[in-house]
């Protein structure tokens, strides 16, 4: 089967300069597990498009980098 | 990555084995631990958020309040509200141990709305029966639960294992033994030997497909993907009522719950696209869903949830709850279109459906201890079927089925080998997919299966329609085969399809197979659109059979411990009948398992910084001394965090940590701490009070309040303090201090107050005075129960901020403009004050002091105060003012100078207080009072005519009032026909 790489809008954002190397609190949180942290800049981000808005990402980010949006769709 | 052999499961051993780590789960766990058994609970998300509670829960639907409600009110209610097919005893258990629970939780810490007595503030939301009690602070119930899970002598006990996924339950001669599971992060295969399994997964959540089209914008948490439904189906446990859904009127697109509950104590309610109120029905139930969904489609749709006509800061206070609680991103969905509850009200829809135990009756069948009908296995929170059994009866049956799994135990030997067929088809269950690294990838496959369950299984049903959704399940059986995943992530998402397939069949079935309509738009058949007692007023209960085929069976309702005539007599009589199966189909095929995988490994991270470091302690519960540093941080940032790990640990001392930060240099840290001491006052000792009331004094205004706040949940407070504080420039702290007077039932103190400046502060002096009054009853009605139609009616106080009962909180903690104002209760839910009556002051040198409330005689010596500063209040140049002033009237023995004025107010231009008006006249006399009514019952405002209503309930047994009654009971209002109606059918002797 074809494999394509497709371009998504995705519900949670992180501001990087704000986002402390080593703390993974917004990771552990999500329900869904839809946050990571990036290999490459050790900041999350969001790996997967799974998102209910709930927020306790955002809500429990001791620098304030995490905004969660509502998902495209519902927007 | 690459599937590990079956062999090499990773072998955990326990007791008690609980599957999900939500509202019913961490209970089930506590009480297994405190019961002596060793619990291991695995989680998929993360126990401090995750389940129906993530983000916290605005209210208890069912509560029974002694003094405020009846268990067997409730359990009737109930068995109404579900057409009559209720094992009513599971209900009774909800019905009789949910006020423990209520005490169980508030000893934990949790808060439920109370009155400025300290009594349950229990509102009425339904037109029968006041269950409903307001969490004013329900975003930490979560935070809470993890705090207990995690006390030493707790944690010697139960296991948390998150990021574990099950899938299975393991068997062994017809008895749980067991699960399979696997994380989801490393992708391990684990397997689980327990003496007992507690299965708390949650709704079906992921069955329909929401209209937005985003697979996870569902009603419920999207990581309950009825993962326990089809635990339980495959180790041969009966499930019930499948057919009856769970569909909610939720806010349209956002998809979560607009919170009529919450909105409605405010004065906001549902309407038509025309501004009428149409729900005639009385209790939550499928038909109410289903006059929502026939008035959304009818030329009169949509539906709004109407908030537009409230005052500025009622609706700052409903944003205070409805944007940090449940759904907290409501506010970011309504700005995101530029709407706002000042201009728009709020458009709903009926949602997709799904499969819920806790608000409808789809679940796994349970006794009344919780157990299913596998030996070992339970069921517990909205999983199980308990009808109607939401938040509390989770934490009921989680706590029943805890305590009786481990009371089983040390009779049950522990498992040693784990039947390894079913554990090989597990592991094949959870690994297939990597098999197909270019199969159709889980979104796709799981739309498609969803969108299906839209088309021909969401009602109104028809038998053909539910025939073509089974073909494509069937069909579909082939999709999940082929899917396809590359990482432990995809293969949970995979897993879940799985699941959300079987409860999309039996849902199918289940509704084919029940050949009635029942339960409103939970089961409309199209095509069969009679209820049918006689073949149908029984349990439709489902099972895997030895074939592992779907077999049905009927199974009569048991007698009832509380009568309801109308189905009683209707029972069937005899034992379980069998039912046919509607269609055969062949086994699932099973594969062998592909060779196992090396495991993952994570990459190193740099040295952490202060907060990181913090963070890193929090799971170790640090003392005190040990946050010392972080508490007293140069960076502020981490002096906040410092606090926040504080409320999630709760060491000794706490209190007296935080109070000291009310002095931080800085606003974060500083409001930080008052919130947590407000979210920690049940716990607080009250001695704290004391050394908190040095901060009345502070600069700033939200320490200010919260302090007031604080002393007068701690009962700590001098009357002199609330006194000293009326005189504040900030209004936020001159309304804590109007509540601490009400508290103290100082109506000498409050009535100066009559003349602040700010129009909030004399609504909230008007609507104490009502309070105190209403609390000592000059008039000897008694404060509980006073009315046949309860003039405590949630409605009350629809007038303006009047009502913002659960706003004191948020209103000063964000800075919003203070709504801070007690429930306006004319009559009272505002129970005795025998509780507080017997709290021990804390300073009892003080002059004024909050001691037990006063006496009857204080207030009614104080009346003359109170009348001259409500009389005042009601020609005030601001109309919620007046209409406050007015409604207090209805607490006390009025002049006929009284009664002229309110003639007089229910000519006023704003309909608030031609409201108020009305509801104030139930105090004088009916003679006098009915004749002003009759006009107010022929208002143009539906809450004019709704407020006549509810004040001539009372007399409704004299004749002149019942004939103005009978004017009205075909009024276009729902409410205003409903009560009108049910003040007729009830008439209260003269």
């Amino acid at each position: 089967m074809a494999s394509v790489h497709q371009r998504a809008d995705v519900p949670v954002t992180i501001d990087e300069s704000l986002c402390i190397d080593g703390c993974t609190l917004c990771v552990e949180m999500c329900p869904l597990d839809s946050l990571s942290i990036h290999p490459e800049t050790n900041k999350a981000y969001m790996h997967v498009d799974e998102c209910w808005y709930c927020g306790p990402c955002a809500a429990r980010c001791p620098t304030g980098a995490v905004t969660v949006n509502m998902p495209y769709l519902l927007r | 990555m690459i599937a590990p052999d079956p062999s090499d499961a990773h072998r955990l051993d326990c007791d008690v084995l609980v599957v999900g780590g939500g509202t019913a789960g961490t209970m089930a766990a506590l009480t297994a631990a405190e019961k002596g058994a060793s619990v291991l609970l695995l989680e998929k998300a993360h126990v401090r958020h995750s389940g129906a509670l993530a983000m916290g829960m605005d209210g208890v639907n069912n509560a029974v309040v002694p003094g405020k409600a009846d268990p067997e009110d409730y359990v009737a209610e109930i068995t109404r509200a579900n057409d009559g097919v209720v094992d009513q005893r599971t209900v009774h258990q909800t019905a009789t141990r949910g006020f423990a629970m209520v005490q169980r939780l508030e000893r934990y810490g949790v808060k439920f709305e109370k009155d400025e007595y300290g009594e349950y503030d229990v509102r009425r939301v339904h037109r029968s029966g006041s269950y409903v009690l307001p969490m004013p602070e329900g975003k930490d119930v979560k935070k809470v639960l993890y705090r207990q899970l995690r006390r030493r002598e707790v944690r010697e006990r139960v296991r948390i294992e998150n990021r574990f996924m099950p899938v299975r339950v393991l068997t062994e001669g017809g008895r749980a033994v067991g699960a399979a599971a696997f994380d989801t992060r490393s992708g391990d295969f684990v397997t689980v030997g327990a003496k007992a399994v507690v299965l708390a997964t949650g709704a079906c959540g992921r069955l329909g497909l929401p209209a937005s089209g985003y697979l996870y914008g569902t009603y419920e948490n999207p990581t309950n993907a009825g993962d326990g439904y089809a635990m339980a189906y495959h180790a041969g446990a009966e499930l019930s009522g499948i057919e009856c859904f769970q569909i909610n009127p939720l806010i349209k697109d956002y998809n979560g719950p607009a919170c009529a509950y919450v909105a409605n104590p405010f004065g906001g309610y549902q309407v038509n696209g025309r501004g009428e109120r149409f729900v005639d029905s009385d209790y939550w139930s499928g038909q109410m869903i289903a006059e929502v969904a026939r008035e959304t489609a009818s030329e009169r749709g949509p539906v709004y949830l109407k908030v537009s006509h409230l005052p500025e800061e009622t609706i700052g206070a409903l944003e205070g709850i409805l944007h940090t609680t449940e759904r907290p991103t409501r506010g970011t969905f309504h700005a995101g279109r530029g709407h706002d509850y000042r201009t728009h009200d709020v458009e709903m829809h009926v949602s997709e459906i799904g499969l819920c135990g806790g608000h409808s009756a789809s679940g796994v069948w349970v006794d009344d201890n919780g157990a299913t009908s596998v030996p070992g296995l339970y069921a517990a929170g909205d999983l199980a079927c308990v009808p109607h059994n939401y938040m509390l009866g989770a934490f009921v049956f989680g706590d029943l089925a805890g305590a009786h799994a481990a009371g089983s135990a040390p009779h049950v030997p522990a498992p040693e080998a784990l039947p390894e067929e079913q554990v090989r088809a597990a592991h094949e269950l959870i690994y297939r997919p990597l098999r197909n690294p270019d199969g159709p990838p889980q979104p796709q496959v799981e739309y498609k299966l969803r969108r299906f369950v839209n088309d021909y299984v969401a009602p109104p049903k028809t038998g053909s329609r539910l025939r073509i959704a089974l073909e494509h399940f069937e069909r579909m059986r082939d999709d999940l085969a082929a899917m396809g995943a590359g990482t432990p992530h995809e293969l949970m998402r995979a897993a879940e399809v799985s699941f959300i397939r079987d409860c999309a069949e039996m849902a199918a079935r289940a509704s084919l197979t029940r050949t009635e309509s029942r339960w409103g738009l939970y089961h409309e058949r199209t095509d069969l659109p009679e209820r049918d007692d006689e073949q149908w007023l029984y349990h439709l209960n489902l099972y895997r059979d030895g074939d592992g085929e779907m077999a049905f069976v009927k199974r009569p309702v048991a007698p009832y411990l509380v009568p309801v005539p109308e189905f009683e007599a209707r029972l069937p009589a005899g034992g379980p009948v069998p039912v046919e199966p509607d269609e055969a189909r062949a086994p699932v095929p099973r594969e062998p398992a592909p060779p196992p995988a090396a495991p993952d490994e994570r990459p190193e991270r740099e040295a952490p910084p202060r907060v990181v470091e913090l963070l890193a302690q929090a799971e170790d519960l640090p003392s005190v001394a040990e946050l010392g540093p972080y508490l007293h941080d140069p960076d502020p940032t981490v002096r906040t965090t410092a606090v926040s790990v504080l409320t999630e640990s709760v060491p000794p001392g706490t209190g007296e940590a935080l109070a000291e930060v009310l002095t931080d240099a800085d606003p974060r840290p500083r409001r930080a701490a008052v919130a947590a001491l407000r979210e920690l006052v049940e716990v607080l000792d009250p001695e704290l009070g004391r050394g908190l009331r040095a901060h009345v004094e502070s600069p700033d205004a939200v320490v200010r309040a919260g302090t007031l706040d604080l002393l007068r949940a701690l009962r700590a407070g001098p009357a002199e303090v609330f006194t000293e504080a009326l005189h504040d420039a900030d209004p936020r702290v001159r309304i804590e201090a109007v509540r601490g007077l009400v508290s103290l039932d100082r109506t000498d103190h409050l009535a100066p107050a009559a003349g602040d400046r700010s129009r909030e502060v004399r609504v909230a002096v008007a609507e104490g005075l009502g309070t105190i009054a209403a609390g000592t009853a000059t008039t000897g009605t008694p404060r509980v129960g006073a009315g046949p139609v309860g003039l405590t009616t949630a409605d009350g106080g629809s007038a303006g901020p009047a009502t913002a009962g659960t706003a004191p909180k948020a209103s000063a903690d964000r800075g919003a403009p203070g709504t801070d104002t007690t429930g306006f209760d004319p009559a009272g839910t505002a129970a005795s004050g025998a509780a507080s009556a017997s709290t021990t002051p804390a300073d009892p040198g003080a002059t004024g002091h909050a001691a037990p409330r006063s006496s009857r005689a204080t207030h009614v010596s104080q009346a003359p105060q109170a009348l001259r500063a409500l009389r005042a209040l009601r020609v005030d140049p601001d109309p919620l003012v007046r209409a406050a002033a007015l409604a207090a009237f209805a607490s006390y023995d009025q002049g006929p100078e009284d009664v002229r004025a309110a003639g007089e107010a229910l000519s006023d231009s704003a309909w608030q207080v031609r409201k108020g008006a009305a509801r104030g006249l139930v105090g004088a006399s009916p003679e006098e009072a009915v004749p002003l009514l009759e006009r107010a019952a022929g208002d143009v405002h539906q809450d004019v005519r709704k407020a006549a209503v509810l004040s001539l309930a009372p007399w409704s047994g004299r004749p002149e009032a019942a004939a103005v009654l009978r004017t009205v009971v075909d009024d276009p209002d729902a409410d205003v026909r409903a009560h009108a109606r049910h003040a007729l059918d009830h008439p209260v002797p003269v």
